[in-house]
C-alpha cells in the first residue's frame, strides 16, 4: 500500500478566543488522504472543517497529534500544500499576470520564463484577456479565476481550498467547479476542497468526509462518474449519498 | 471626463467662484463699515485697495537691502520690488522648514512604525508612551523646543519633524495591522521569506493609509510651522506677523494669512495628484482625497 | 510526534492562538480575568518604559534642560493652587489650577460651540445638494489651512479677552466637524435612510431616529481628534495673548527659564487631553453599545 498523500493522526485543536475562552475545535480527528483523490470536506458553520484544512496547511500552531504531507511532517504553510482561501486573497496592487506569477517569483524563476507560465494558466481559465488589467477591474468570480489560475500555476502536488466559491452566485459558481475540477483530472493532483453546499461536495468529490462538532461524522467514497452531471446525481445511489448528507447537515 | 462628472465638477466651481465672489465682496463691505483702528493708526478691517495698496507696499520694510533694490530700512522709499523680495526671502525660510521637517518626520514616522511592527510585543510596549505623545498637544510644547533647540531653523524643523513623525508613526502601526492576514497566509503558502514579504506585500499594502496619513499631517505640519515661527522665531513668514502684531498692522498679518492659505493648497493638491498615480491600484482610489 | 509551527517570517502576522472561533460558546470568566490582567500588565510596563526613558534622560541631561518625573510632580503639587512665581506677572494670586481652569472652561467652550455649528453643517449640506457647492470649497480653503493664521488676527480684533481663544477654537471645531460629519453622512448608506421612508417616516423621524444615530460613531470620533487639538489651540492661544490660561503660565516661565515649571504646565494640559479623551471614549462607549 502506498503511503497516504496526506496523514492526520489523533489532531485535537483547541483555540483561545480574545476573550480568553477557550474551544474544542477538532477533536481526535484521523484521516489518510491517497494520491489523486478529490476529497470535500463537508460541515455546517463552526464545526471545524476550516481548521482541519488550515491545519493540514500549516497556518495553524498545532495542538496535539500529528500530520504529515508527502510524507513529511507539517511544520507550517509550504509550495507543497498550495491554498485557494475563503477570503479574496489576490493581492490588489499587483496587475494580474504578476499575481499569478508571484509564487514563480519567489522561487526564483526569471521574468520570462514565469511570465509565459502565467499568461498559459490564465488562459486555461480563460482569462488571458485581462491579464494586464488590476484586481480591482475584476468581478468576484474573475478574481476567484485569478486565485485558481495563481495556484495550478506553482504546480503542487497537493492543492487545498477552503469555500472557495462561496461568495458566488449560483451559475458563476458552477462555471468555476467545471473549470476546477477540469483542472484536476488534467494534472492529477491530490485536493482537499471546504464547503458546506451538500450539492457541490457531491458534483466535485470522489470521496465525502463530513466534520460535525470538530469530528468525522461520515468518511464515504462518491462512486459516480468523472466528470458528472446533475442527472448522475439523480441516480438512485446519488440520491441515496445526498439525504445521508442533508441528514448529517442537519436538514433532514 | 462623463457627462455626470462634467456636471458635478461645473456646479462644484460655480460654487466655489460664488463663495470667492461673496467673501471678497463681503469683505469690502465689513471694511466700509468697520472704521475702527488700531493703536498705529491701521485700520482693523482693511479695504482691498489698502491691503494692494499699503499693507502689501510695507513689506518692503523687512527686506534687507541686497541685491540692488534698496530697502526702507536703509532710507529708501517702499517699493513693491522690495516688498515682492521680502515676501518671498521670508516664504523660502519658511517652506525650507516645513519641507525638510515633513520629509524627516516622514521618514522617521514611517521607519520607526515598520520597526516597531515587527514584534508584537515591542509595539505593545511603546503604545502607552506613542499615545502620551501624541495626547500631548503639539502646540503647547512649542516652548520646550525653544528651549531645547533654539527657535531657529533648526529647532522649528525638529518641531515640524516630531509632530509628522508622531502622526505617521501611529498611522504606520495602524497600516500594518490593518493589512488581511489573508496576504501574509498567502504568501507565506508561496515560500516567501520576511524580505519578499515586506517589499511585495506590506509596503505595497500600506501604502494607501500611509498617503492618507501624509496628507493629515501635512496640515498638522503648516500649524506647527505658523506655530514654531509665532513665538520666537527671528526670520521666516511668521516673524513678519509677530512684528505687525506689535503695531496692529492688520494687513499685513492679512497678507502673510492668505500666502499661508495659498502654500497650504498649492503644497495638498501637489501631493495628492503626484502620488494617486502610485495608489491607482486601490480599490477605492475612484473616491476623492480629502483632509 | 508533535507539529510545531515554524516561526512566522510574515510581518505582524497574526497571533492564531488568539483566533475567534466561529459560534463557540463561552467558556466562562477564568480565561477573560487571565486575558485582562495581561493587557493591564502590558499596559504599565508600557507606562514604565515612558517613565523610564524620561527618568534617564534627565539623569544625562542638566537640569536647565529636563528634569526628572519626579522633580516635575514636585513642581506640579507646590504650584498647583497658588505659585508665587506667577504673580509677578500681572495674573494675579493663581495657581497652576486655576489657570488650568480656565483653559478647560474655554477649550470645551470653543468645542462645544464650533462642534454644534460644523454637525449640523456637515449633516444637512451631505443631504441638501444646492448647500453642499457652497459649503465644499468654503471648507476645502479653510480645512487645508493652519486655522493659526486666525490667531493673531483675532488677537488684534478682539483684544486679550476669552472671547479670542474660544472663536479660535470654535472656527477650528466648525471646520473640523463639518468635515467629519459630511463624511459621517456619506458613508452611511442611504439605504437605511430609504428603508425608513418604506415605513412611511418623515424627515424629522429620519432625522433622528435614522442619520443622528447612525453618524454618531464617525461624528464622535472625530470629536475626539478635533478635541485633541483643539487644546493645543488653546493653549497657542493663550500664549500669544490672553487673560489668565496655563498658556500664560507657560509663557511665564519661559521667561524665567523655568524646566520644572515649564514641564509640569505641559503635563497638565496632556493630562487634561487624555482624561476628557478617556471620558469621551467611555461615553462614546455607552452611547454606542450597538456599534
Amino acid at each position: 500500500m502506498t503511503t497516504p498523500v496526506i496523514s492526520v493522526r489523533h489532531l485535537t485543536q483547541t483555540f483561545t478566543r480574545t476573550d480568553g475562552g477557550r474551544v474544542l475545535a477538532l477533536d481526535d480527528v484521523s484521516l489518510d488522504i491517497p494520491a489523486g483523490e478529490f476529497a470535500c470536506i463537508l460541515g455546517r458553520s463552526g464545526h471545524g472543517k476550516t481548521t482541519l484544512l488550515n491545519a493540514i496547511a500549516g497556518l495553524l500552531p498545532v495542538g496535539e497529534g500529528d500530520i504529515r504531507a508527502l510524507d513529511r511532517p507539517v511544520t507550517g504553510p509550504g509550495t507543497d500544500r498550495g491554498v485557494i482561501f475563503q477570503k479574496d486573497a489576490v493581492f490588489p496592487w499587483m496587475r494580474v499576470e504578476d499575481n499569478v506569477a508571484f509564487g514563480l517569483k519567489v522561487r526564483g524563476i526569471d521574468r520570462t520564463g514565469r511570465m509565459r507560465i502565467a499568461r498559459e494558466h490564465l488562459a486555461s481559465v480563460g482569462l488571458e484577456a485581462v491579464s494586464r488589467a488590476w484586481p480591482r477591474e475584476l468581478s468576484g468570480g474573475m478574481r476567484a479565476r485569478v486565485a485558481i489560475a495563481a495556484v495550478f500555476a506553482n504546480d503542487p502536488p497537493i492543492l487545498l481550498a477552503d469555500e472557495p466559491f462561496g461568495a458566488l452566485d449560483y451559475v458563476t459558481r458552477r462555471q468555476l467547479q467545471a473549470v476546477l475540477r477540469e483542472l484536476w483530472q488534467r494534472t492529477g493532483k491530490t485536493v482537499l476542497f471546504v464547503t458546506h453546499d451538500v450539492e457541490e461536495a457531491l458534483l466535485l468529490g470522489t470521496r465525502v468526509i463530513v466534520v460535525s462538532h470538530g469530528a468525522i461524522a461520515e468518511d464515504r467514497a462518491v462512486d459516480l462518474p468523472v466528470p458528472r452531471t446533475d442527472d448522475d446525481l439523480a441516480t438512485p445511489q446519488g440520491l441515496a449519498l445526498k439525504h445521508l448528507l442533508l441528514h448529517h447537515m442537519g436538514l433532514e | 471626463m462623463t457627462r455626470r462628472l462634467q456636471g458635478v465638477a461645473a456646479s462644484r466651481l460655480s460654487g466655489g467662484l460664488v463663495v470667492l465672489l461673496a467673501g471678497v465682496g463681503g469683505w469690502e463691505i465689513l471694511a466700509s463699515l468697520v472704521t475702527a483702528k488700531g493703536s498705529y493708526h491701521e485700520p482693523l478691517v482693511p479695504r482691498w485697495g489698502y491691503l494692494m495698496r499699503d499693507s502689501l507696499l510695507r513689506m518692503s520694510d523687512y527686506w534687507d537691502g541686497s541685491l540692488g533694490v534698496p530697502s526702507p530700512s536703509q532710507g529708501a522709499p517702499p517699493t513693491y520690488a522690495a516688498a515682492l523680495l521680502a515676501l518671498g526671502q521670508a516664504s523660502l525660510i519658511t517652506l525650507e522648514r516645513m519641507v525638510i521637517g515633513v520629509a524627516g518626520g516622514v521618514l522617521a514616522g514611517v521607519g520607526l512604525g515598520l520597526a516597531v511592527s515587527a514584534s508584537r510585543l515591542l509595539r505593545q510596549l511603546v503604545a502607552p508612551t506613542v499615545h502620551i505623545l501624541r495626547m500631548t498637544p503639539f502646540l503647547a510644547m512649542i516652548p520646550l523646543f525653544d528651549l531645547w533647540f533654539g527657535a531657529a531653523t533648526f529647532g522649528i524643523i525638529l518641531f515640524v519633524a516630531y509632530g509628522v513623525a508622531v502622526i505617521l508613526f501611529i498611522g504606520t502601526i495602524n497600516a500594518v495591522r490593518n493589512v488581511p492576514p489573508v496576504f501574509f497566509d498567502r504568501a507565506a503558502t508561496l515560500g516567501a521569506g520576511r524580505v519578499t514579504v515586506f517589499r511585495h506585500i506590506v509596503l505595497p499594502a500600506i501604502f494607501p493609509e500611509i498617503r492618507a496619513s501624509m496628507l493629515l499631517s501635512f496640515g498638522l505640519a503648516w500649524s506647527l510651522v505658523v506655530g514654531g515661527e509665532l513665538l520666537g522665531a527671528q526670520t521666516g513668514l511668521g516673524v513678519i506677523v509677530t512684528y505687525a502684531l506689535q503695531f496692529a498692522y492688520t494687513g499685513r498679518v492679512l497678507i502673510v494669512a492668505f500666502l499661508f492659505v495659498l502654500y497650504a493648497g498649492i503644497s495638498f493638491s501637489l501631493f495628492d495628484s503626484l502620488s494617486r498615480r502610485a495608489a491607482k491600484w486601490h480599490p477605492f482610489a475612484a473616491r476623492t482625497e480629502r483632509v | 510526534m508533535t507539529s510545531t509551527i515554524r516561526s512566522a517570517e510574515g510581518y505582524q502576522r497574526p497571533d492564531y492562538a488568539t483566533a475567534a472561533a466561529g459560534t463557540a460558546r463561552r467558556t466562562g470568566g477564568a480565561g477573560q480575568l487571565h486575558s485582562f490582567l495581561r493587557t493591564t500588565a502590558v499596559s504599565a510596563a508600557g507606562l514604565a518604559v515612558f517613565f523610564a526613558a524620561w527618568e534617564l534622560a534627565a539623569l544625562q541631561l542638566p537640569s536647565s534642560r529636563l528634569v526628572s518625573p519626579q522633580a516635575t510632580l514636585a513642581d506640579l503639587i507646590r504650584n498647583f493652587v497658588f505659585a508665587p512665581r506667577l504673580q509677578v506677572f500681572g495674573l494675579g494670586r493663581v495657581g497652576y489650577g486655576s489657570l488650568l481652569l480656565y483653559t478647560v472652561r474655554n477649550t470645551v467652550l470653543g468645542l462645544v460651540a464650533g462642534g454644534f455649528v460644523g454637525i449640523l453643517l456637515g449633516l444637512t449640506s451631505a443631504r441638501l445638494r444646492l448647500l453642499r457647492i457652497f459649503v465644499d470649497p468654503l471648507v476645502l480653503v479653510l480645512g487645508t489651512v493652519p486655522v493659526l493664521v486666525a490667531a493673531p488676527l483675532f488677537l488684534l480684533w478682539f483684544g486679550v479677552v476669552p472671547f479670542t481663544q474660544v472663536l479660535l477654537v470654535a472656527f477650528y471645531s466648525a471646520v473640523m466637524l463639518t468635515l467629519f460629519s459630511q463624511r459621517a453622512a456619506e458613508n452611511l448608506d442611504p439605504l437605511y435612510e430609504r428603508w425608513a421612508t418604506t415605513f412611511g417616516a418623515g424627515l424629522d423621524v429620519r432625522i433622528r431616529n435614522v442619520l443622528l444615530p447612525g453618524t454618531l460613531p464617525e461624528i464622535l470620533g472625530g470629536i475626539r481628534i478635533t478635541l485633541a487639538s483643539a487644546w493645543g489651540l488653546e493653549t497657542f492661544a493663550e500664549i500669544l495673548g490672553a487673560p489668565s490660561g496655563i498658556g500664560q503660565a507657560i509663557k511665564a516661565l519661559t521667561n524665567m527659564n523655568n524646566v520644572s515649571g515649564l514641564l509640569a504646565c505641559v503635563a497638565l494640559v496632556a493630562i487634561s487631553a487624555i482624561l476628557t479623551d478617556l471620558l469621551l471614549l467611555a461615553v462614546a462607549g455607552r452611547i454606542m453599545r450597538w456599534a
